[in-house]
């Protein structure tokens, strides 16, 4: 069962996701902020794929897809981004950090399991 | 059924448990009857069966406690009671006495364990089957009636208002640092928490139970509208108009409460409050999620292609100026090559395939014009050539979800706070509550000594053991610390010094300390009280200030410390200090005073009279610290929770009024008994057992009493035991040949000992609280409560208890 990481620093987001993700039969792993995320990211090698908020306190998602680009191990790990449409997210930040995509926020179950399985190739 | 020797030493101690359970049942049904609204009277009624099924399943009555258990299922969802549920419960009352009564017809007989005793008839009679099938059916009905096939909902709900409230906390917070020091870090976190607001409320609207809530939708405009506007203040680098955003929090709060209590609220006024507001962004619909579209997905795998790929050609414009970017662009394509060989069209992956050799070869343009014509091509593509495929895969997506789904999460989180919705806790701690009640049923089991298995006598031991600590470890999870209430008052002190222009400068300390939060909810009244009164009648307006020497800034102390078993929480100001002269005037004028004892009474306790009911110092009455009913009141909540409040004033120098607060409210479940007219509590861990008896079977012997209990001789004491200088006849007591009430008491040192009641009055929790008056050096009290009807009746502590 692939193991995906959630990086949210909402704790409803997060258990939405979760939700939507453990229907589909995959293992989620949770973090709180860009921080939580990274160890978790070296404590859990073997995770396949990575969604994660933009927003939140102690390191912001930007600089966390950064810091797991830097590290040769964590070079082909797929990263989703979720935003939410209006915030003035500029996409070429996204992909420049080193995100593959991005979904919509909130975003619908079914979006974010077919865009997983592609990414997966499940 | 027959029962097997081991149980027939149970049965006879629960025979004589049961009738107080039956009794007390049979009492509440009278009094719900009279108030079917009272929901108190339901819990009680609930946790009447509850005791009843533990006694029924500890010598295997399972028709019984089937049956009690759905009644009970039932009962919790009940708000009132309607005359068919008074029926029913009446119906069910009587099959537990039957049962009882059957098996107390056999409980004498000593072969009882060879007699196979007639409960099967019970269980086969009209009345049983008739409960059975009517809460049956109610059940069923209500979960036809189940809005939502969404379960989590509700529980995304109640996360949802943890966080709303967290956030707006954050932000109130924030907002004030902010207004002190203006910091763009601040700013950031000014703009996340309207962000995490908004993105909440929308994920809550997507669901259509809500999406036209009218409270979720002006959260989400508020938060919208002020991230927007905090945005743009850090980007154009321009100062936040603050007093615009303290309203927005503050409607914000009052939107939370019109959400969760379902209150309606000024729309027009924040309509209004909003047009004043300019950003020029465009609102975006929330798009509505289908419930069922969690477990059945509807976007198809070609629409998902779509979109990937017109993401795609988004990277590739940013790979153009960022060719560092190829190695990762060249992994996101592998997403949209799984896409298309699930399509199975050759083609289109041939397409996909030029355009990466483009990208290898760093010919982004070409690369950029191949996959807008992949693009086009898909977008064109009737939908029906490639629907044939998506019915296929859902049908492989079918088939997958029938295995069986690992739902291990990781929940390991690094903060040290964990936030946990109220009623959890509060779930929680009554479970484990539930749990002593077992615990306490197996030390009486230990001390029966029927358990003859060496291994399982250890087991249940540790068991006893382990629930002990669960629960001191329950009642831990309830302390917080106080800095979150002193933190409150920040904005009580900017808002009052504002109106009443004065400058104030709060200090807060020992915001570590913790304490039961069911007292910190008490106390923030109360404590609001005392901060408002120390800014309208303490501080001086900054000139006066000047002039007597002081700095124009006056300072408010809340600091709190450990002081032995309490809490103590101080309120400080160096204000103007309360003049005992016209305490004294006034204390004379309302006639809370005569003439001669004001002369006598020393200036520090003249002061105290502030407490009184209707004393008020202040001339002008005012909106902001009321007309002086206040403080009696403040002085009364305090003793209510078992504190104390002191007061020291200096005129000139200021005022500390200190709190004295106990550091939980502990809650004990007992037996509330009458001695003389005296009520007393009987912690149920000291009761043995409960008795009745003729008087004449009590013997005397030179003044000590005892009598036989089960070929056993048991010591009876009397309420002299308890009662210091209490004397009464005791052989009045055992004269009439009356049944008298025997209450039998584990004590430590003797052993069982009984002792005489007049009157068992029922079974139930009580809080116990410090009553000075009472707990005066006397080991034999815990401390008090105060029952229903106001009387302070003692709790009696009978460990150290000596006859």
């Amino acid at each position: 069962m692939k193991k995906i990481l959630i990086v949210d620093d909402s704790k409803m987001a997060r258990n939405y996701h979760a939700y939507v993700l453990k229907n589909a039969g995959y293992r989620v792993i949770e973090a709180i902020d860009g921080a939580d995320a990274l160890e978790k990211l070296f404590s859990n090698p073997d995770i396949s794929c990575i969604i994660t908020d933009l927003n939140m306190p102690n390191m912001d998602g930007l600089t966390f897809i950064k810091k797991v680009r830097e590290k040769e191990e964590f070079k082909k790990i797929p990263i989703i981004i979720v935003t939410t449409l209006d915030e003035n997210y500029d996409k070429s930040e996204g992909f420049k950090a080193g995100a593959n995509y991005y979904l919509i926020k909130p975003t619908k179950p079914s979006a974010l399991i077919s865009t997983i399985k592609l990414l997966l190739k499940d | 059924m027959k029962f097997a020797d081991d149980d027939i030493i149970l049965i006879k101690n629960i025979l004589k448990e049961i009738i107080m359970y039956i009794q007390n049942l049979e009492n509440t049904i009278n009094q719900i009857k009279k108030n079917p609204k009272n929901n108190h009277l339901i819990v009680k009624i609930i946790e009447t069966l509850r005791s009843i099924i533990d006694l029924s399943h500890f010598i295997n009555l399972d028709f019984l406690v089937e049956i009690i258990r759905k009644q009970n299922k039932h009962l919790k969802n009940l708000q009132t009671i309607d005359n068919k549920d008074i029926h029913i419960l009446e119906q069910l009352l009587q099959i537990i006495k039957n049962t009882f009564d059957t098996i107390s017809n056999y409980a004498n007989k000593s072969d009882m364990s060879e007699i196979d005793i007639p409960l099967e008839d019970i269980k086969d009679s009209k009345e049983y089957k008739e409960i059975i099938n009517y809460l049956e059916s109610r059940a069923a009905s209500k979960e036809k009636n189940k809005t939502s096939s969404f379960s989590s909902l509700n529980e995304l709900l109640e996360e949802y208002a943890v966080e709303l409230e967290d956030n707006i906390t954050k932000l109130e917070n924030a907002l004030l640092d902010y207004e002190q020091n203006h910091n763009s870090e601040l700013l950031k976190d000014i703009m996340r928490y309207f962000h995490s607001i908004k993105g909440g409320s929308r994920l809550i609207l997507s669901f259509p139970e809500n999406s036209d809530n009218i409270s979720l939708l002006y959260i989400e405009k508020i938060s919208h509208k002020f991230e927007d506007l905090v945005q743009k203040s850090i980007k154009e680098n321009i100062d936040l108009p603050v007093n615009l955003l303290f309203q927005a929090v503050d409607y914000l709060k009052t939107l939370k409460n019109s959400f969760l209590q379902n209150i309606p609220f000024d729309k027009d006024k924040i309509d209004k409050f909003l047009q004043n507001i300019n950003t020029s962004k465009i609102q975006h619909p929330v798009e509505k999620i289908e419930i069922n579209e969690i477990s059945r997905p509807t976007e198809t795998i070609s629409e998902t292609l779509i979109n990937l790929i017109s993401q795609f050609l988004e990277f590739l414009n940013v790979l153009k100026e960022n060719p560092e970017l190829k190695e990762n662009a060249l992994y996101s394509i592998l997403p949209i090559k799984n896409g298309l060989e699930l399509l199975k069209n050759k083609d289109l992956i041939e397409i996909l395939n030029s355009a990466e050799s483009s990208i290898k070869q760093n010919d982004f343009d070409q690369a950029y014009q191949t996959i807008s014509k992949l693009y086009n091509i898909l977008k064109q593509t009737d939908k029906t050539s490639i629907e044939k495929t998506d019915i296929e895969l859902k049908e492989a997506e079918k088939n997958k979800k029938e295995r069986v789904l690992e739902t291990k999460v990781d929940t390991k989180t690094k903060s040290p706070i964990l936030k946990v919705n109220r009623k959890k806790i509060d779930k929680l701690i009554n479970l484990i509550e539930e749990l002593t009640t077992v615990k306490n049923f197996l030390s009486y089991i230990l001390k029966m000594n029927v358990i003859q298995d060496e291994k399982t006598k250890n087991n249940v031991t540790r068991l006893n053991k382990i629930i002990s600590e669960l629960y001191n470890v329950a009642i831990s999870i309830r302390m917080v610390p106080v800095g979150d209430l002193f933190s409150m008052f920040r904005r009580t002190i900017r808002d009052l010094s504002i109106k009443l222009s004065k400058k104030v400068n709060l200090i807060i300390k020992g915001s570590e300390v913790e304490i039961d939060k069911n007292i910190i909810e008490i106390i923030e009244d109360p404590l609001t009280h005392l901060v408002r009164n120390a800014i309208d009648h303490g501080i001086e307006p900054p000139q006066e200030r000047l002039k007597l020497g002081k700095n124009e800034e006056g300072e408010i102390v809340l600091n709190a410390y450990y002081s032995g078993n309490f809490v103590n929480i101080e309120v400080i100001d160096d204000g103007k200090g309360i003049n005992p002269e016209m305490v004294r005037a006034k204390a004379l004028e309302k006639n809370l005073i005569s003439p001669e004892e004001v002369m006598n009474i020393s200036d520090e306790q003249i002061i105290n009279y502030i407490f009184e009911p209707g004393f008020s110092t202040s001339n002008n009455i005012n909106e902001i610290s009321g007309r002086g009913f206040g403080l009696d009141i403040v002085k009364n909540t305090i003793e209510k929770i078992g504190g104390k409040i002191y007061i020291e004033s200096k005129v000139g120098k200021g005022t500390k009024i200190t709190l004295q607060l106990p550091l939980t409210l502990f809650i004990v479940r007992g037996l509330l008994v009458e001695i003389e007219n005296f009520k007393f509590i009987i912690p149920m861990e000291f009761v043995h057992e409960i008795f009745k008896l003729n008087s004449s079977k009590i013997y005397s012997h030179k003044e000590i009493y005892f009598t036989k209990i089960r070929n056993k001789i048991v010591p009876v004491i009397f309420g002299d035991t308890i009662i210091e200088n209490f004397e009464f006849n005791k052989k009045e007591y055992l004269v009439n040949n009356d049944l008298i009430n025997l209450v039998l008491i584990d004590n430590v040192e003797y052993g069982t000992v009984a002792l005489v009641v007049n009157k068992i009055i029922e079974e139930n929790e009580y809080l116990i609280k410090n009553i000075p008056e009472i707990s005066t050096n006397n080991n034999l009290l815990f401390g008090a409560t105060i029952i229903e009807d106001g009387t302070v009746v003692p709790i009696l502590n009978l460990i150290e208890l000596v006859i």
